[in-house]
């Protein structure tokens, strides 16, 4: 099939990670009813731990190359990240902070969630006219609290995908290395 | 005589050897059981249990055997039931006498114990240091794309937008637990079992510390049945590896998802 690409390596470690499975099984196994001490039952303990030891070292060396030359489609995560009301949460929260209480501001956005897909439209693309329909609390700042950039950037709460949070936790790795 | 003696016996004897011979996996083995014999004869030496010239002669003649196997200018013979015998078989060849001294106070049965632990504690280093580089890339990846918006997916269904940097760094703190469990298993696989014996030590006034430290253990195990029938380290250090290729599993099946037109991330 010409027009595939397959992700060879990614399936081989997925694949591998099977066996490795099956080595801990035999040794588990191998050890369980074996009365003290030596038992020549114990020979078998090579090839598993042998087999383990050889299969993580050969995935770890093939999968570091295969991240490091990995070509990351931005715009189409981008895209991807911009279908499925994936804002959704930061509509109700936009409200919330504006003092509906939450479980009406979730019903609200449940509302234009609905809306949208009968109208063909995403919560970027409704009119702020469409917003107040809902609810008069909305105005022009919506449409940057959406945002899935300020989406993503302002969860800024411990262990959260802000930069600030991104960075804490590079270091964080890098510290423990 | 064994119901089956007479004709077969010969054929028989073959079949029995080849099923309890371990030579064809366990000769990876070669390194680590020369440098727990030099420690074993060093000691034995020490306590007056061999001769200073027998100790030279072991000492230097497993040398030129771990040189000769690197080099390889030795092969190992496949007819031979496992690595220890086939080292103290060759050593026997090449110096005589006090190649079959080598043996005393010792049993195959602590000298495998002792040769796998020494080849895991430099297989787990190897692992460790394998893991480290890919955290490393992970790292550097996720530096680039701190803010490269993506879905966070449950149920594989978007939920909330992230960036790739912290989606990447969540298998970097998997892997770093991965060392972390693997650090831990080397602390009870860094302790030596030579000197157990076959099961209960010996009568001859070895120095189990003496060759403990020699090969850089922490200290001796302190049960000889223990020595000789614990495989605890195995088992930890394989189920460390099982997580560790679980999780590397685990990445590689968003990589496969990543890649099909469905995502095309």
């Amino acid at each position: 099939m010409p027009q595939k690409k397959n992700p060879d390596v990614a399936e081989l470690v997925r694949g591998k990670t099977g066996r490795v499975y099956g080595d801990l099984m035999t040794l588990l196994s191998m050890m369980k009813s074996l009365p003290l001490a030596y038992n020549k039952d114990m020979q078998e303990d090579k090839e598993a731990i042998f087999d383990a030891v050889d299969t993580v070292k050969l995935c770890l060396k093939t999968f570091a190359p295969m991240l490091g030359t990995a070509k990351v489609l931005k715009d189409n995560m981008y895209a991807a990240a911009a279908k499925g009301f994936i804002n959704a949460t930061d509509c109700a929260d936009y409200l919330t902070k504006k003092g509906v209480p939450f479980r009406d501001a979730y019903k609200i956005t449940g509302e234009l969630v609905a809306y949208c897909i009968a109208h063909g439209k995403t919560l970027e693309t409704l009119s702020l006219e469409e917003y107040r329909k809902k609810s008069d609390v909305f105005s022009e700042d919506i449409y940057n609290a959406i945002d899935l950039k300020t989406c993503a950037f302002t969860r800024n709460s411990l262990g959260g995908p802000a930069k600030e949070q991104t960075e804490m936790q590079l270091k964080a790795l890098r510290e423990a290395l | 005589m064994a119901m089956w003696a007479g004709r077969f016996q010969k054929e028989v004897d073959e079949k029995v050897n080849d099923f309890n011979s371990s030579i064809s996996f366990d000769s990876r083995m070669y390194r680590h059981d020369i440098l727990g014999s030099i420690a074993h004869a060093t000691m034995l030496e020490e306590q007056n249990i061999i001769s200073p010239a027998d100790r030279d002669a072991i000492v230097d003649g497993l040398n030129g055997i771990l040189n000769d196997i690197e080099e390889g200018h030795l092969a190992f013979d496949p007819t031979a039931e496992d690595i220890h015998m086939f080292v103290e078989a060759e050593l026997t060849r090449r110096i005589g006498d006090a190649g079959k001294r080598l043996h005393t106070a010792r049993s195959r049965n602590d000298q495998v114990a002792l040769d796998i632990r020494l080849y895991l504690r430099d297989e787990v280093k190897e692992i460790l240091s394998l893991t480290k580089e890919l955290i490393r890339v992970i790292c550097d990846m996720a530096k680039e794309h701190t803010e490269t918006i993506m879905p966070g997916y449950t149920h594989l269904q978007r939920a909330q937008p992230i960036t790739f940097a912290q989606h990447l760094l969540a298998y970097g703190f998997m892997l770093l637990r991965d060392m972390e469990r693997l650090n831990d298993a080397y602390k009870r696989l860094n302790f030596c079992p030579l000197g157990s014996g076959a099961l209960a030590g010996t009568t001859y006034p070895i120095n189990r510390k003496r060759t403990a430290a020699l090969l850089l253990f922490d200290g001796p195990v302190l049960n000889s049945l223990d020595g000789v029938s614990d495989r605890d380290y195995c088992l930890e250090i394989c189920s460390a590896i099982a997580i560790e290729m679980m999780h590397l599993s685990r990445f590689s099946e968003e990589i496969i998802l990543w890649c099909s037109w469905e995502f095309k991330i």
